[in-house]
């Protein structure tokens, strides 16, 4: 039997009430003795009918990290001995448990007179899974990372000043090259500092301990937390598009009227080509890009991730991963001199093997540059690019759940 | 420990196994005209460490423009020889942006080539002559790398036409390159006349100007510009066209 861990919090409510769905109340449960009722469906219920329910206890454990129901019911057959197949069939009817959703295992205990059932009804790792990402990620909103939005935004709009004296062409240029150059780096800035932090943040304040205490396995654990991320990257990362792209159609919509004005009554072809040039500022190749960096980014935590399973402190993984960050982004070049297969040295064949081998290639999620251009991107590319980004998502987190589940807390 | 290195073998063997699928990644993605960059050491000496760093890490679009910028500035103080230093640097970072290209051949070509002609510093006009060439075979050279890098596009086809035209004087080369534009099916109708009448400057072509020509003035009223309906009477008159087959007086 699961462990409830579920000493604490204590309010009265009846056993028939319906449970409280609620994630954040405190423990609750009743204990009610009763006489057992005509509607037990027991097959060997005349031997019921005399059986006197002792103790019926409905405890319901909520919290941010796993929910538990646990019940348990004591019966008291007088001067006879208890059977112990009685309550192999006993259903605790007043746990209103939702099957579909929650595992539940029971145990029968039969001590003279007295069969005392207990049934747990344990959240699902999925449950516990989602219940620790959405605490993750209120937990690194409430840290105000969104702040960095603020020197996005200042960015994207400030840059005008430097541009004013340049063509409208080269103002577009410049928003798009600035724009989503710092959406790259911001969003994997991002990865690396916030998966870096949690697991020592979680050690630090012990919450670690409060969590994997309850039935919530490591894997959830870890699974929850870079969930969590994921889901600040991709918030990040559309808000950056949305600001982005609220910027670009107010400066394009600034030119179109510019143009008009300029060129009030001229002929309409003239009018029309002005806004041709004017209107292919907006390239639907730029979302592709932008999905590619939120991708890059999720390799990066997942990334951070395992090597913060074996690292000590935050600051020790945020530099192991920005390192990592750069040598990714040569990864290629090294792969390519080793397979070119050049007359080198042997320290510089390993090296170059070891850094094609151990780093991940991040100069293939490197399609921004290019996009901006209006390099238009093929869909096999994209998707091939994306499964290459969720291999290493699913390897590194793999690998990070494998150190993580021996390591001492 | 144990299962920091079975961890650290099964990485190894990961990447090992995932090389064939970068390589071939890597290949598809040079096919679709991606990471033309070359970032080697001509691009570290140019751009310097910090900047080379930056370059590595996915920052390279904004570094151009910061660049670009510097440029525009070293323009107001017509420091020509500073601007086609960071021309460069730029169009090496950015390859596949036409607007890099575009402009830094025209601000040689045409702007710098013109401040060495009215260089008064300079008092031997052969030399400011020849300095402007200087500035003429600049522009060139940026149209060229530029076409290397995006062959797939027409508008620096069309730029390298304009150059020849009336920098050069080159009338078959710019004819040439406006047939090369006029291929592409996102180029603007005028680059089909274009290349007519440049290849009707062109020594040996003038017949397959006439043709192109008439082939145009067939098409519709669209194409029928002064210009054209000009050119073509002239063309009829020179190539001795009898009068049945010449086109129908206003």
């Amino acid at each position: 039997m699961r462990s409830s861990g579920c000493a604490e919090g204590v309010g009265k409510k009846p056993c028939d009430s319906k449970p409280d769905k609620q994630k954040m109340r405190p423990l609750r449960f009743c204990v009610r003795t009763t006489r057992a009722t005509a509607k037990d469906s027991h097959p060997l219920r005349s031997r019921r009918k005399d059986a006197k329910i002792v103790r019926e206890e409905n405890s319901n454990i909520s919290s941010p990290f796993a929910s538990s129901r646990l019940c348990v019911r004591t019966l008291q057959f007088p001067g006879k001995e208890a059977h112990a197949r009685l309550g192999a069939r006993w259903e605790p009817k007043a746990c209103h448990v939702e099957h579909d959703q929650l595992t539940k295992e029971s145990v029968t205990n039969v001590v003279g007179q007295f069969v005392t059932h207990v049934s747990v009804h344990t959240m699902t790792p999925l449950r516990s899974t989602i219940a620790i990402s959405w605490n993750t990620f209120t937990e690194l909103v409430r840290m105000k990372v969104f702040y960095f939005l603020l020197i996005f935004a200042l960015l994207i709009i400030g840059n005008s000043a430097f541009v004013a004296n340049l063509s409208f062409q080269e103002q577009f240029q410049m928003l798009k090259d600035i724009s989503l150059g710092a959406m790259s780096v911001f969003t994997s800035l991002l990865a690396i500092l916030a998966t870096a932090n949690f697991l020592p943040k979680d050690m630090e304040d012990r919450t670690i301990y409060t969590i994997l205490a309850k039935p919530v396995p490591r894997f959830s654990y870890l699974l929850g937390k870079l969930m969590g991320i994921f889901l600040l990257l991709a918030l990040a990362t559309l808000t950056m598009t949305c600001l982005f792209l609220l910027v670009l159609w107010l400066r394009e919509q600034g030119e179109i009227g510019m143009l008009r004005a300029q060129l009030a009554g001229a002929p309409p072809e003239q009018i029309a080509a002005g806004m041709k040039e004017i209107s292919g500022v907006f390239n639907i190749n730029l979302l592709p890009g932008i999905m590619i960096v939120f991708i890059k980014a999720a390799v990066l935590a997942s990334l951070t991730l395992l090597l913060s399973t074996f690292s000590t402190s935050a600051l020790f993984t945020t530099l192991m991963a920005v390192a990592v960050y750069f040598i990714g982004h040569l990864q290629a070049t090294a792969r390519e001199y080793w397979q070119a297969g050049s007359d080198v040295s042997w320290l510089a064949s390993l090296l170059s093997k070891s850094v094609a081998l151990v780093f991940p290639d991040l100069q293939a999620f490197n399609f921004v540059d290019d996009v901006i251009a209006g390099t238009a991107v093929p869909l096999a590319l994209f998707l091939k690019t994306a499964a290459l980004g969720g291999l290493y998502v699913a390897v590194y987190f793999s690998l990070a759940a494998f150190i993580f589940s021996d390591r001492e807390l | 420990m144990r299962r920091k290195l079975l961890a650290l073998g099964f990485l190894v063997l990961f990447g090992a196994g995932l090389i064939p699928f970068q390589a071939h990644l890597a290949q598809e993605a040079k096919l679709a005209h991606f990471r033309k960059t070359a970032l080697d050491l001509g691009l570290r000496e140019q751009i310097g460490q910090m900047g080379f760093l930056a370059a590595l890490s996915g920052f390279r679009s904004p570094l151009a423009a910061i660049l670009w910028i510097q440029a525009h500035s070293a323009w107001e103080n017509t420091a020509w020889g500073r601007m086609a230093g960071l021309f460069d640097t730029v169009t090496t970072l950015q390859p596949r942006s036409l607007l890099y290209w575009d402009m830094a051949s025209w601000h040689m070509a045409w702007n710098a080539s013109v401040a060495a002609m009215q260089d008064t510093k300079q008092p031997s006009e052969a030399l400011r002559i020849r300095a402007q060439r200087q500035y003429f075979e600049l522009g060139r050279s940026f149209l060229e790398r530029g076409i290397r890098n995006n062959p797939d596009r027409h508008e620096l086809y069309l730029q390298m036409a304009i150059l020849l035209r009336d920098k050069f004087e080159d009338h078959c080369g710019s004819a040439a390159m406006f047939e090369k534009a006029a291929a592409f099916p996102d180029a603007p109708s005028y680059t089909r006349r274009f290349a007519a009448y440049e290849m009707a400057k062109c020594p040996g072509r003038e017949n397959e100007a006439y043709q192109t020509l008439k082939k145009l003035h067939v098409e519709g009223e669209k194409q029928r510009l002064p210009t054209l309906i000009n050119l073509l009477r002239e063309m009829e008159k020179k190539l001795d066209i009898p009068l049945e087959e010449r086109i129908q007086q206003p």
